[in-house]
């Protein structure tokens, strides 16, 4: 019952593209959760037993969920954000970076603005990590619009960039008196988040982060959301559509930012309270894998960044509800988007040979 | 040319395909002599392609069998075919490999291939068959013609001893189309065989020694080429019914006028205010291979179809995307109607819709912005609906609804969406480049209409094509574009018209 739907397709060919896809996400987890369990039981654990514990990390208790939250919530973010120009073929994995900059910004204001009273200061430090975000993936942006400069690669120097600023600052100028570590003061208590959920950590950026799902979903309906579909769809198209396809790419670029620099002030202002280099270090390209694998739909993301923030923390617990080392979460994650980059590819190839000329022999159908 | 009597050289019995609920060939049977030009004519949608596909191996067929140099050959499963070469209408090379390369990709012999060989092969090639074409550069920089005559060269340098041409002579100008005819009378003389698909019946039965006409995945008739005329193998084609679905207003006999070429009515309205003046443009070419604009004089009236002509690569989608603003101008004058442009773009999968979105995507691409579609930042979904329905029914698009991918539409309705959509803004000036290319007749029936219908109302219409006989169906005069510039103008009807054949030529 969508205006403009997203991959229009009628009814029973759409049900079919479901049906089908679920169907692979269940074999490729299947899979996975096999080979986890076969290397579980090479090393000796009981891996009914490595789940359960994983389960209870994640869900058991009334903190554990918030904890999953905690994680979801930056993912979350920064998926949403990602979607429209991961949709119109734009590839920004800058994200650690802008969070490296949003949350420099924020820690920034709120050590200046510590006498301001918290209802000014909390708004002032997103908005200024949001800034921050922006402006960092602003750069690839016009490069890319201008100079037709591949955004993978210039946003993951704007990532080595905020690294090498941070490590600068952290050491030098922010680095905190009473540490020898490189990080910063910590920040003042009226630049914290209010809590959501009463014994957890889950704080006010969560809600942030949901409001952000209807949001996407609204704008896919929208005439905005019209035209960045003719124009991922078709450039040439869009333009004669009216859209300007410099204007846009810079538009979607910093968009992506916008929601990295917001996660990046949720770290430290509501998490850690204080900066340090790895302030991105375990979300910044999660976001990215978060958004694929959530199939750039909204609904999607929002499961895949809880069950991403689920595994994440819950590997955690792991090691001591199991005695497995938190790190078989790692390996589990990378055999998932293993997985689903298998599948992705597999399906679109035989989605387009049975589209366009079956078994074709060796020719692709390019413009002459 | 060898005929009757003859074992033949393919023996396709019986076939037939679906494809779910549509038949695309029922209980098809056609066989193919050495030394024989045999042509598949049709409706878009008749079968012509499938079938050939089954020849070449890209599909299955669901009955029916093959048999290739009398031994039986499997029909139950796709795959390359030896012996077979398939040359395709949108030209199946990759445009950034040379020729030699893409005939090393094309024998999968991979890292021992050796591309100097395989340049040499497509050399001798060329020479046997009179196709010469330089196989070491890059794909993208050859003009239409030569990378046709290398997908042929590299077709028959893979050993094939059937060829089959599909719509070979859509894009190509008077030149190229001469060459091609060259080449496939030295591959028949050379004991070759060709299955030849196109839309052009005159041009069929100067090639063809016999004619297959197809029409809904049937046979509806078989002619020897000396002894059929173009008005039977049109009526063949288009049938003894109309289709009865009621919005169709044209009878059969306007199809086969259509079919067989005949000039549409044209009377010029008296209104002859310019619409579009360009003094002394140029701008840059969109692609190589193309011309850039050099000082372009051109003035477009309303109410009047100026056709332009001129050998593929003159500067044909230079002028149109500059007539259409998307190319800028960077010297001269150009005075652009007030009101809406229609563009019906060449390439319609690259610059005219966007096949992965819905038929509604697609429509509202001009539309969208209106105030009685918007609510706030959203759309009224209903009210589009309806619009976009209204616009399918007008352009006679079958088979389509507004949720429905573009990609399920044939290729003819896909232009006539296209048609639909551009001339709903009631535009001042359509630019229409090779508006017909791929279309059956009753497609080029309801484009025409719809192209004559906005001219009546006023819209001045340049209708750019390769094909001369379109042209001089059509259009009031022909302005002949050389290199970037109007070499010369003919009024049609009244000046003599070998004098285009020369401008095109650069002569004159």
């Amino acid at each position: 019952m969508t205006v403009l739907t997203l991959r229009a397709a009628d009814r029973p060919e759409r049900l079919r593209g479901l049906v089908s896809g679920l169907l692979a996400l269940g074999i490729a987890v299947v899979v996975v959760l096999a080979i986890v369990g076969a290397l579980l039981v090479a090393v000796d654990v009981d891996p009914l037993l490595a789940a359960q514990a994983l389960w209870n990390g994640a869900f058991g208790t009334t903190r554990s969920v918030g904890e999953t939250l905690v994680r979801a919530t930056p993912l979350l973010l920064i998926a949403i954000t990602l979607i429209p120009s991961l949709r119109a073929g734009l590839y920004n994995i800058g994200a650690p970076g802008q969070m490296g900059f949003g949350a420099l910004a924020a820690t920034v204001i709120a050590l200046q603005g510590a006498a301001l009273p918290s209802v000014v200061l909390v708004p002032l430090c997103a908005i200024g990590g949001c800034v921050a975000g922006m402006a960092a993936a602003f750069v690839p942006g016009v490069l890319k619009a201008k100079f037709h400069a591949n955004e993978i690669i210039t946003t993951l120097a704007v990532n080595f960039i905020a690294v090498a600023v941070l490590g600068y600052l952290l050491n030098g100028a922010l680095q905190s008196d009473f540490a020898n570590l490189p990080q910063s003061d910590t920040l003042p208590e009226s630049s914290g988040l209010p809590i959501l959920l009463t014994d957890t950590r889950a704080h006010l950026g969560l809600l942030l982060a949901l409001l952000a799902v209807p949001m996407l979903w609204a704008a896919d309906r929208s005439r905005v959301g019209y035209r960045l579909r003719v124009f991922g769809a078709n450039a040439s198209l869009a333009k004669q559509a009216g859209v300007r396809p410099a204007r846009y790419t810079i538009g979607l670029m910093t968009l992506g930012g916008a929601g990295a620099g917001l996660a990046g002030w949720m770290q430290v202002a509501a998490l850690d309270h204080r900066l340090y280099p790895g302030v991105a270090d375990p979300v910044g390209y999660a976001g990215l894998f978060v958004a694929l694998l959530g199939a750039l739909h909204p609904l999607g993301t929002l499961i895949a960044a809880v069950a991403l923030g689920a595994l994440l923390h819950g590997g955690d617990s792991l090691q001591v509800g199991a005695g497995v080392t938190p790190e078989i979460v790692q390996v589990l994650l990378g055999l998932i988007l293993l997985a689903y980059a298998v599948r992705a590819t597999r399906s679109a190839a035989t989605a387009r040979a049975t589209k366009r000329k079956e078994g074709r022999s060796w020719t692709f159908s390019k413009r002459s | 040319m060898v005929m009757t009597e003859t074992e033949p050289l393919v023996l396709l019995d019986g076939i037939s395909r679906s494809f779910g609920d549509n038949v695309a060939l029922d209980d098809v049977t056609v066989d193919l002599r050495p030394g024989e030009v045999h042509a598949l004519v049709g409706e878009n949608g008749a079968g012509k392609s499938t079938l050939m596909k089954v020849l070449a191996g890209h599909i299955t067929a669901d009955a029916g069998r093959l048999e290739f140099e009398r031994a039986e050959a499997s029909v139950d499963h796709a795959g390359p075919r030896a012996g077979v070469g398939f040359v395709e209408q949108e030209g199946g090379l990759i445009r950034e490999l040379t020729g030699a390369e893409n005939l090393v990709l094309a024998e999968r012999s991979g890292f021992l291939a050796r591309r100097s060989s395989a340049g040499a092969r497509i050399r001798e090639m060329g020479r046997r068959f009179g196709g010469e074409v330089d196989p070491d550069v890059p794909v993208e920089t050859l003009a239409v013609g030569q990378r046709q005559r290398l997908e042929i060269m590299i077709v028959l340098a893979r050993g094939a001893k059937v060829l089959i041409l599909d719509e070979p002579t859509a894009a190509l100008g008077i030149e190229d189309a001469a060459m091609l005819t060259e080449i496939i009378r030295r591959f028949i003389a050379d004991g070759g065989a060709v299955f030849y698909i196109s839309h052009k019946l005159q041009e069929v039965l100067n090639i063809a020694d016999r004619v297959t006409v197809l029409r809904r995945g049937r046979v509806t008739g078989r002619h020897d080429a000396d002894r059929v005329s173009v008005v039977e193998l049109a009526a063949d084609m288009v049938g003894q019914m109309v289709s009865g679905d009621g919005v169709r207003s044209s009878g059969t006999g306007d199809l086969i006028e259509v079919a067989i070429g005949q000039r549409a009515r044209q009377t010029l309205t008296t209104d002859r205010t310019p619409i579009c003046t360009l003094r002394g443009v140029q701008a840059a070419a969109p692609y190589v291979g193309e011309s850039a604009l050099s000082g372009l004089d051109l003035t477009v009236r309303a109410g009047e179809v100026v056709g332009v002509a001129g050998v593929v690569g003159s500067g044909q989608s230079t002028l149109a995307r500059v007539l259409a603003g998307l190319v800028p101008v960077s010297a001269g004058e150009l005075t652009a109607p007030a009101g809406a442009i229609a563009y019906i773009p060449e390439h319609r999968h690259d610059d005219g819709v966007a096949v992965d979105l819905s038929i509604r995507d697609n429509v509202v691409v001009h539309c969208h912005r209106r105030a009685e579609f918007q609510r706030g930042p959203w759309f009224r979904r209903e009210r589009i609906d309806e619009h976009v329905r209204e616009i399918l029914t007008r352009s006679r698009v079958h088979g389509g609804s507004p949720e429905i991918p573009v990609s399920g539409l044939s290729g003819g309705n896909q232009q006539k969406l296209v048609l639909g959509r551009e001339l709903d803004e009631n535009p001042d000036l359509v630019v229409a480049h090779n508006p017909f290319r791929g279309l059956d007749v009753r497609a080029i029936q309801d484009v025409r209409e719809a192209v004559l219908g906005a001219c009546d109302r006023g819209a001045g219409v340049v209708m750019i094509s390769p094909d001369l006989d379109e042209l001089l169906q059509l259009s009031h005069r022909i302005v002949v574009l050389f290199s970037g510039r109007i070499v010369g103008e003919v009024q049609v009807g009244e000046d003599d018209l070998d004098v285009i054949g020369q401008l095109m030529g650069g002569v004159a």
